[in-house]
């Protein structure tokens, strides 16, 4: 896991600047990272953030002293946030199947 | 068009119902519809009355001014179509009055369009006057217009004069009554003019519809015809419903007044008068004669041209086998009566020799004739190659010769200018066609003038069946339980019950289906006539550009027996052409191809061919054309005749083309149809390895054993073809004895039949393939031998089509053949072969017209080399000198080699374009160049006003590269996946490349690349889906993302990202694609796509001290090279990333003491 800082990310939901963003190992793509964004506006409610949105409403940034504290809570969030969607086995072949008889033809 | 909404079967039909003896067609300034018309009546025992409602210029019909007869307050009343014309209805009495209905008609539109309105005039009138009869017209006429402009007169003079050119007892007073106050406003005025001049009254009745209740869907097809919204208050309309075809007594009813009353009798007295066409309907051979020398006729003037052709094809004496087959075919075409027709032909083609305009060796059945060979008509030797004459001319079935012309298309329009300067513009036509409205441009049409929404209509067409070869089904067909694709339009109908919008738009959409929207021109067809056109046909001129067209589609001459012949344009002879001139050029200014058939047996080409690697090659760059070239291993000229007529769906049904293959390489054995065939078929079938692949094969197989003569197998071969039993089952019987008198068994009969009979519906014409497999040849030939020559002329041809441009472009990459980016020093408008490298041409570069390109060049030329931005400012002409213009030439790279740098000069160059405008335009007008200061000898002069330096710093390259896509349509100078293929394959599980018809259907694959292309669909429920096209080092692949997964990433699928999809690989129709079940965008840095990428090691903070920096230092100076070294220094969460001053070479041993040094896990990936 490798958490960076905003670096003036946008929110992929509502495009508001980020507070944080963390790659980790993509759990479909295993050589690929995934990037979780940490948003001041799609999180707000969010239990799995609340503790590193407390943290940053404490901490304007990660100091030395504050890094480990840091650390477990980014921890804390990424082992809450769900993986990245992905569609069914049953969705993709119910599709796959509708593909042949010819229904998505326009 | 658009104007009439009368289907005539249905019109005659209601005119014979109501016992009207005759009807009478008169369009408004045309009689496009007076063929079928003709036809129809008659079949409906109708008499045909053919006429038009003519369009009359107001004085001369060449006139182009506009006429006004009145006063400015009287404009409403003036001259229609502000002054364009006034209206007049003429009817043909006779033949000879057809005759000249025909030339009044074409030469209105010759001479006297104007606008969209062709128009006679008086004088026209009178010289073409003989059995035409006419009338006063409509309220539009010129003696009503003068009447209601109070010219009385005047209109007296008009009607007068109208009367003296066609003669007293064919001019008529023509009253009409539709409820219009117009029609009755000078009612009185016109009848004491018929008075005066003695005029017999004749009421007619406009019939823009057949029946009265068809009269809503005629207001539709007004609002097609003015793009008008039927709730429009000001739309063009007609007042009242009365434009049917009222019966006698419906007429009679108007009106009691006695004129009235004598005008319904004279139409009796009009129709009477009518005499039959049918002289002018006949067939006659109507073939124009070659001017041949003074005491030769056209068939001893083709005997002598044969057989001088046949000695320039044989040199050294003309064997006697060709000999003896120009007899046989001279005697055919003397007996056929088409010695002309070659004459013409051969005549036509020495022409184009002699402007070196390209056309095809041979196309068509024309290649199995040898006296065309000798013509130089096709290239191809038909007794070498095996061709057959009667598949082209068949004495035992009198049909018309049709050789099929294929010319580089951009040239054939030299051709017909040949055509009609030698024939003369009155025996030479373009063919029109007609366009009708269809079922779907029906519904659309209806739905928008009915005011509905766009998405009413495409729910709609949507619903509809899909087009099956380009054909849907017609609207009554959904309604219709006995029409074959019924069961298919459950949803349409469904929709039609359930919906009422749906039910009012396809109702109304049924009213005008079918009806004729425009007129267009054939393709490729030209009308050659030994007699004046305007005798037989009526001609058209389109306004456009002046090509004269027929007033009939083809089928119509055709049956007149008009000779049509087809000048198609083809592509690849350009191609050719384009390639021929590069190799000469670059290698041999001698260069040409050749047909001959020592010319077609290079070993390299065939060997290209068996490797399938044939893109670009004509008629075998499809996906499974290759696979199936990679499986027969073309050795022959035999073979590339063979794969195109096997690759087609009947023989591919039976599996035709897989068994050629596997029997040509001895997978499969080689078997005889019977035993008892296997010699007497032995020289037919074995070039085919005992199948049956050419009709040809059907027709000497039926000579040989069952002793037909290959006419009478032509027309066995023909009867197969339909499949009907009971003809079937008579030939048969023939076929049976002809066999047994050569004693063949049943069993060899029967075996020989059940071959032939399913292989006569889809064996083909070796004359055509073996004609176009001539220029398959070529271009496989060019491209295994001038590859860079043939793919530059390739890329050429494809102009904008940039989806064809990057297939091709990464051939180029496959072949190793470098394309360089445009240069304003190197380029010229086409792709250029240079060195072996094929040098981007300026004619493909976005917002780069023709003019500015050959300015370019000029000024190169002119001026010497741009040796700077600034240089190539001041050199060129103004026409270059424009922002866009410059801009695109920036950022496609066309500057790169002046320098500087794109950023740099795009920052800059409206600056400069304003400069430089500002001073051209003085130096246009005489004043001094500003931008020249005395410069000392040899150096070049300096630019005033323009920028002396340009900032030497570059946009990153995914920037540059997504600027470059803009102006060239791809990717030219770099590619962002080049350096990403170690990024890729980490991702990856395999490469697109490896995906072939051999890979498992649904296999899953992780596959990473780039999106190229993504294209968004809609299901018929509204869903959307996509296909993206991903492209890796390896190649590209087709991914389909439907609805569900579509909706999770739908969001992503954006051209240029680079992606990692997961899927499952489908087969369909011998192509591979991917149905995508995942995709994860992939960031990749400077540094992954760097061409040495760094090392990268993670250490921890608290290991970190001198001794092991030394050591670490000691080991990276053991492997010297070029990639960075990256060191993150982790310190619990935080990490810190340093460069070392060191670089290195990658390699297993460094790797593998760095871990020793720092841990396992010290590399980061």
């Amino acid at each position: 896991m490798t958490a960076i800082a905003s670096n003036g990310n946008r929110c992929p939901v509502c495009d508001t600047e980020v507070i944080l963003a963390a790659d980790r190992p993509h759990p479909r793509f295993p050589a690929a990272m995934h990037r979780q964004y940490l948003c001041p506006v799609c999180h707000r409610d969010d239990p799995a953030a609340s503790g590193l949105l407390a943290f940053f409403a404490v901490h304007p940034m990660v100091e030395l002293s504050t890094s480990d504290t840091f650390a477990a809570l980014v921890r804390e969030w990424l082992d809450r946030v769900p993986d990245p969607p992905m569609v069914s086995d049953e969705d993709f072949d119910a599709d796959v199947e509708a593909w042949r008889r010819g229904d998505f033809d326009g | 068009m658009l104007d009439g909404a009368a289907r005539l079967k249905e019109l005659l039909a209601e005119a014979k119902r109501l016992g009207m003896p005759a009807a009478a067609i008169s369009d408004h300034g045309n009689i496009h519809g007076a063929y079928d018309f003709q036809q129809q009546a008659v079949a409906a025992g109708v008499t045909p009355i053919i006429g038009v409602e003519a369009y009359v210029a107001p004085d001369s019909r060449f006139s182009k001014n506009r006429v006004k007869w009145g006063r400015p307050e009287q404009k409403r009343d003036d001259v229609a179509g502000s002054g364009a014309y006034t209206h007049m209805t003429l009817w043909a009495r006779n033949p000879t009055g057809l005759r000249n209905m025909f030339k009044l008609n074409s030469r209105a539109s010759i001479e006297g369009q104007f606008g969209k309105y062709p128009r006679m005039d008086l004088d026209l009138i009178a010289e073409h006057a003989e059995g035409i009869m006419g009338t006063t017209g409509c309220p539009s006429g010129a003696v009503q217009t003068r009447l209601r402009l109070g010219q009385f007169d005047k209109a007296l003079k008009s009607a007068a004069a109208y009367q003296d050119a066609l003669g007293k007892e064919n001019y008529f007073l023509e009253i009409m009554d539709h409820g219009l106050p117009i029609e009755r406003q000078v009612r009185d005025g016109l009848l004491e003019i018929g008075k005066k001049l003695g005029i017999p009254p004749l009421v007619t009745n406009d019939s823009h519809y057949t029946h009265e209740a068809q009269a809503e869907a005629h207001d539709v097809l007004l609002c097609v015809q003015t793009q008008s919204n039927v709730s429009d208050p000001d739309r063009f309309r007609f007042d009242g419903n009365g434009y049917f075809i009222k019966s006698a007594e419906q007429m009679r009813a108007i009106d009691s007044s006695d004129a009235w009353q004598e005008g319904c009798a004279n139409t009796l007295l009009v129709a009477s008068r009518v005499e039959s066409y049918a002289e002018v309907f006949a067939e006659k051979n109507r073939m124009p004669l070659f001017p041949v020398p003074d005491g030769e006729t056209q068939m001893s003037w083709l005997r002598k041209e044969t057989l001088a052709g046949m000695s320039r094809r044989f040199p050294a004496g003309i064997p006697q086998e060709h000999l003896d087959r120009c007899e046989y075919e001279l005697g055919i075409i003397e007996q056929m009566g088409f010695p002309s027709y070659f004459l013409v032909v051969a005549d036509l083609l020495r022409f184009a020799r002699e402007r070196k305009i390209r056309y095809a060796p041979g196309r068509g059945s024309a290649t199995g004739c040898d006296v065309a060979y000798a013509l130089e008509i096709i290239e191809l030797d038909p007794i070498h190659h095996g061709l057959i004459f009667e598949r082209f001319l068949n004495p035992e079935r009198i049909s018309m010769p049709d050789i099929d012309l294929d010319f580089d298309e951009s040239r054939r329009g030299e051709i017909i200018r040949y055509m009609t300067d030698t024939y003369g513009s009155d025996n030479v036509c373009q063919i029109v066609t007609f366009g009708t409205i269809k079922a779907k441009a029906a519904v659309k049409d209806a739905a928008r003038v009915l005011g509905y929404p766009f998405a009413v209509g495409d729910k709609i067409t949507k619903a509809l069946p899909p087009d099956v070869m380009g054909k849907g089904i017609p609207l009554a067909g959904i309604f219709d339980p006995s029409h074959k694709r019924y069961h298919e339009a459950g949803e349409v109908r469904s929709l039609y019950e359930q919906d009422a919008d749906v039910k009012k738009v396809i109702d109304t959409a049924r009213g005008i289906e079918g009806l004729i929207r425009q007129t267009g021109v054939h393709a490729a067809g030209t009308i050659l006539s030994g007699d004046p056109l305007q005798d037989v046909i009526p001609v058209i001129r389109r306004p456009d550009d002046g090509t004269i067209i027929s007033g009939w589609d083809y089928p119509a001459c055709e049956s007149l027996g008009l000779l049509k012949m087809d000048f198609l344009g083809l592509r690849n002879l350009k191609i050719l052409d384009d390639a021929v001139n590069n190799v000469r050029a670059n290698h041999d200014p001698n260069f040409e191809l050749s047909a001959h058939h020592d010319w077609l047996e290079d070993a390299e080409t065939y060997k290209m061919l068996a490797t399938g690697e044939t893109l670009g090659v004509f008629q075998l760059d499809g996906g499974p054309m290759r696979a199936l070239l990679k499986s027969m291993a073309p050795t022959a000229f035999t073979d590339i005749a063979a794969v195109l007529a096997l690759y087609r769906p009947g023989p591919m049904a039976v599996n035709a083309h897989n068994d050629y293959a596997d029997r040509k390489n001895g997978r499969k054995p080689v078997v005889p149809i019977h035993e008892e065939l296997r010699e007497p078929l032995a020289d037919i079938v074995d070039e085919t390895y005992g199948l049956i692949v050419y009709q040809e094969q059907v027709q000497k197989a039926a000579q040989r054993v069952a002793g037909y003569s290959l006419g009478a197998a032509d027309l066995l071969r023909r009867a197969m073809g339909k499949k009907k039993a009971e003809i079937l089952e008579k030939e048969f019987v023939n076929f049976r004895a002809g066999m047994k008198a050569n004693n063949f068994s049943d069993e060899a009969i029967q075996a020989l039949w059940d071959v032939l009979l399913p292989f006569s519906g889809y064996a083909f014409n070796k004359s055509h393939t073996a004609g176009y497999g001539i220029i398959s040849y070529w271009t496989a030939y060019l491209k295994t031998h001038y590859p860079a020559e043939y793919m530059a002329a390739l890329l050429t041809s494809v102009g904008d089509d940039k989806d064809k441009m990057a297939i091709y472009l990464n051939e180029c990459r496959r072949m190793d053949v470098t394309v360089l980016p445009p240069d304003v020093n190197e380029s010229t408008g086409p792709f250029a072969p240079v060195d072996g490298k094929i040098r981007f041409g300026l004619n493909a570069v976005r917002n780069i017209g023709a003019n500015v390109v050959d300015s370019i060049i000029q000024s190169r030329a002119d001026k010497g080399r741009f040796t700077s931005f600034n240089d190539f400012i001041d050199k060129i002409d103004v026409v270059v000198c424009n922002k866009r213009v410059i801009e695109s030439l920036i950022k496609a790279g066309a500057f790169d080699s002046l320098g500087a740098t794109r950023k740099g000069l795009l920052e800059k160059h409206e600056m400069v374009v304003d400069i430089a405008v500002d001073v051209k335009r003085k130096e246009a007008y005489g004043q001094f160049d500003l931008f020249s200061e005395p410069s000392t000898a040899g150096a070049p002069a300096a630019a005033v006003g323009l920028p002396a330096e340009y900032s030497t710093s570059e946009w990153d390259r995914k920037t540059k590269l997504a600027f470059e896509r803009d102006m060239l349509g791809l990717y030219i100078s770099d590619h962002p996946l080049a350096g990403a293929e170690r990024s890729l394959k980490k991702v990856a599980d395999t490469v697109i490349a490896e995906l072939n018809e051999e890979t498992p259907e649904r296999q899953p694959v992780v596959l990473a690349g780039l999106i190229s292309a993504v294209e968004r669909r809609v299901t018929k429920d509204g869903k959307i889906w996509a296909i993206i096209k991903l492209e890796d080092p390896t190649g590209s692949i087709d991914v389909l993302f439907f609805a569900k997964t579509y909706e999770l990433f739908g969001h992503e699928l954006i051209a240029d990202r680079i992606v990692a999809v997961q899927g499952r690989v489908n087969h369909r129709d011998g192509a591979v694609s991917i149905f995508g079940s995942d995709l994860k965008i992939l960031e990749l840095s400077d540094s992954d796509l760097a061409e040495h990428p760094p090392i990268k090691l993670i250490m921890d903070v608290a290991r970190v001290n001198a001794v092991l920096v030394n050591d670490l230092k000691h080991v990276l100076q053991g492997y010297p090279g070029k990639s960075p070294v990256h060191v993150k220094l982790r310190n619990g969460a935080r990490v810190t990333e340093l460069q070392l001053a060191v670089r290195v070479e990658p390699s297993p041993a460094l790797n593998s003491e760095l871990k020793g040094l720092l841990g396992a896990g010290c590399l980061d990936s």
